[in-house]
């Protein structure tokens, strides 16, 4: 592949060994209990995996952005959940934190989160839907030297296993519907008196990312608490959503290779009549070539987009196309995976289908497609695509 | 500065062998390439003792030219080092061959005190190349090692035979094969990764290293390798009262040695 140097080739083989002796063997697990893959998680920091692009200076290993994404896609063909933990709390929550923060802020959370010894979620959206931020209720008024943040917040991913939540709540009278000027972002450590942490939802896909709501009832932190400009969060969102939305790419990447390499090997394997089904039917060959052919054109967008992020654009269109596009190939591949199995392909314990239920929650988990379609039609009006 | 030295092997992944379903014949083509298994606990076990003793680590392989991609790896496992004996006809060498290659090498770094070996190669298995280094550098060998220290200039350890343990001492310096049980051999972190690339790596041809003809003269030759794959009877005993089908299966086993 032309974007693997000999330093990411290093760091994908090491990555490799993490996923096939450590992250493997759980996947079903996981899937099955729906717990949070909490032991990998802290592993994964162990490891340099939760602070791949941060700055060295805060605990980061400086890397560029297609290194990260050649660590997710690798995650991802075994287990999608725990890149999904890894992307809400280095690119959501740390992204915020990386580009609003001080440098006390800084240093005291990107260190400890890039080694994994805290975990952290980003709170932002809410019941009235992630894009809406002019209806956003989830408000924090300044009262002495405390912010009170009152509201509620909805399908956060890391809840109740955070040990720091970035909020995203109202501070001015009303969001302009234009500028989105009006949200600030802050720090609520976990166990803040009038943070509620509700049960994790039970979900089509994506079991263990420990997806649920959070309730502020006159929840009081420190002045200092605030991240960034007072009302002006949402370009720094913007930019972090980016970041997850370009993320979603080697991520879909991952998962479809991992449902289509279950597929090839299961045609292979499995015998009718002295044949296995891959030389027997030119069904099942079609199917396979069709497979990778999609998974191979994703894969040059995604590493092509990466590469356009390494030379310093910020790509808001393509990275959102990353996402709307890898949801649609990662949905193929892995409902093509399930139908080459047959009936054993619909049990759970087979392990294929289960690429299919993380695939669909792809093309909405974070922002629908058909969202991310609607802002990237603006970006092309705008000619800023 | 004292040495140690961990001698590896850059395997093709088992698990990523094809076997061709005819002729058995093993396919490499598509496996990716590793440090094999135990080599990679040795790593671990020199990386301790380097540090105990104030040594320098060097990560030995004998290989062609594509064991070169090896050794960011091993650097990143812990070698301070990494030295690559190059030879074209390294595919082809028995352990007489490498053994002789790598004693040369450990000669040419001087100083060093300990070599470490894994018990076997996971791709031959052979359990050679340790003790024939030993023979050719004409130091002790103590083999199937689960725990190892070093206390002056005697080494002290811990073999596996058969189902008991046995304590041994000897001089400096040695040679060590080790098992898995002498320590994990953790996953490198990616900063350690990183830092592989600024260490330095070497490739040393292995006619440089001035050995006779008879040395690089393989002892035996691989005529064949075919997988290995057991074969199905496949005999269905359904006729009958499940007592007399029980007959009929120890009848079957019996007939066919398995009891």
């Amino acid at each position: 592949m032309w974007y693997l140097t000999e330093g990411r080739q290093a760091i994908l083989d090491t990555v490799r060994e993490f996923v096939r002796t450590e992250v493997a063997p759980q996947a079903l697990e996981i899937d099955a209990t729906h717990e949070f893959p909490l032991a990998l998680f802290k592993r994964a920091g162990e490891l340099g995996l939760l602070g791949v692009t941060v700055p060295e200076e805060f605990g980061g290993l400086g890397a560029d952005q297609t290194t990260s994404a050649l660590i997710y896609e690798e995650i991802a063909t075994a287990m999608p959940v725990l890149t999904i933990a890894m992307g809400a709390h280095s690119f959501l929550a740390g992204g915020l934190i990386e580009m609003l923060g001080s440098v006390e802020q800084k240093k005291t959370y990107l260190v400890p989160a890039a080694a994994g010894e805290i975990i952290m979620a980003c709170g932002s959206t809410e019941a009235v839907g992630g894009d809406n931020q002019v209806e956003f209720a989830t408000r924090a008024v300044l009262d002495g030297d405390e912010w009170v943040l009152n509201g509620g917040k909805v399908l956060i991913c890391n809840t109740g296993v955070a040990d720091l939540y970035v909020v995203v709540a109202v501070t001015a009278d009303h969001v302009d519907p234009v500028t989105k000027a009006g949200l600030s972002a802050f720090l609520v450590p976990a166990g803040t008196p009038g943070l509620g942490i509700g049960k994790p939802e039970h979900k089509l896909g994506w079991h263990g990312s420990a997806t649920g709501s959070l309730s502020f009832t006159d929840c009081r932190i420190p002045r200092e608490n605030l991240l960034g400009p007072l009302d002006g969060c949402l370009q720094a969102m913007f930019v972090s959503a980016t970041t997850e939305f370009l993320s979603c790419g080697p991520v879909s990447l991952g998962i479809a290779e991992g449902a289509y390499r279950m597929a090839l090997a299961y045609s292979l394997e499995r015998t009718q009549q002295g044949q296995s089904m891959f030389d027997r039917f030119q069904v099942t060959r079609h199917k396979l070539a069709r497979m990778y052919g999609e998974i191979e054109s994703l894969r040059a967008l995604v590493y092509s987009t990466y590469a356009e992020r390494d030379r310093g654009q910020l790509c808001l269109a393509q990275g959102r196309l990353l996402k709307i596009k890898g949801a649609e190939v990662s949905e193929y591949v892995a409902r093509e995976a399930i139908q080459l199995f047959g009936g054993v392909g619909t049990v759970v314990e087979t392990g294929v289908e289960r690429y299919w239920r993380d695939a669909k929650v792809m093309a909405i988990g974070g922002a629908s497609v058909e969202a991310l379609n609607d802002v990237v039609a603006g970006l092309i009006k705008r000619n800023l695509a | 500065m004292p040495r140690a030295v961990v001698c590896y092997k850059w395997v093709p992944a088992e698990n990523e062998l094809r076997l061709d379903p005819v002729t058995r014949a093993v396919d490499t083509s598509s496996a990716r390439w590793k440090v094999s298994d135990y080599d990679r606990n040795a790593i671990e076990a020199g990386r301790v003792l380097a540090a105990e003793r104030g040594a320098e680590l060097v990560a030995l392989t004998f290989g062609d030219a594509g064991a070169k991609a090896s050794q960011k790896d091993v650097l990143a496992r812990g070698a301070d080092r990494a030295v690559h004996v190059v030879s074209a006809a390294a595919g082809s060498a028995d352990g007489h061959v490498t053994a002789h290659a790598l004693a040369a090498q450990v000669r040419a770094l001087g100083d060093v005190e300990v070599v470490l070996c894994g018990e076997g190669a996971a791709d031959t298995y052979a359990h050679e190349v340790g003790p024939r280094v030993a023979e050719v550098l004409g130091w002790p060998v103590v083999t199937n090692v689960r725990e190892l220290a070093v206390q002056g200039e005697r080494l002290h350890a811990v073999r596996v035979v058969g189902g008991d343990l046995e304590a041994v001492e000897c001089d400096l310096p040695a040679v060590v094969t080790v098992l898995a049980e002498v320590g994990p051999a953790p996953i490198p972190g990616l900063k350690a990764v990183i830092a592989a690339g600024r260490k330095p790596g070497e490739q040393v041809a292995v006619d440089a290293l001035g050995l006779a003809p008879d040395a690089l003269a393989p002892r035996t030759v691989v005529t064949r390798v075919t997988g290995y794959a057991a074969e199905r009877s496949r005999v269905l005993l359904d006729a009958g009262e499940p007592a007399e089908r029980v007959a009929a299966l120890v009848s079957a086993l019996t007939e066919t040695g398995a009891l």
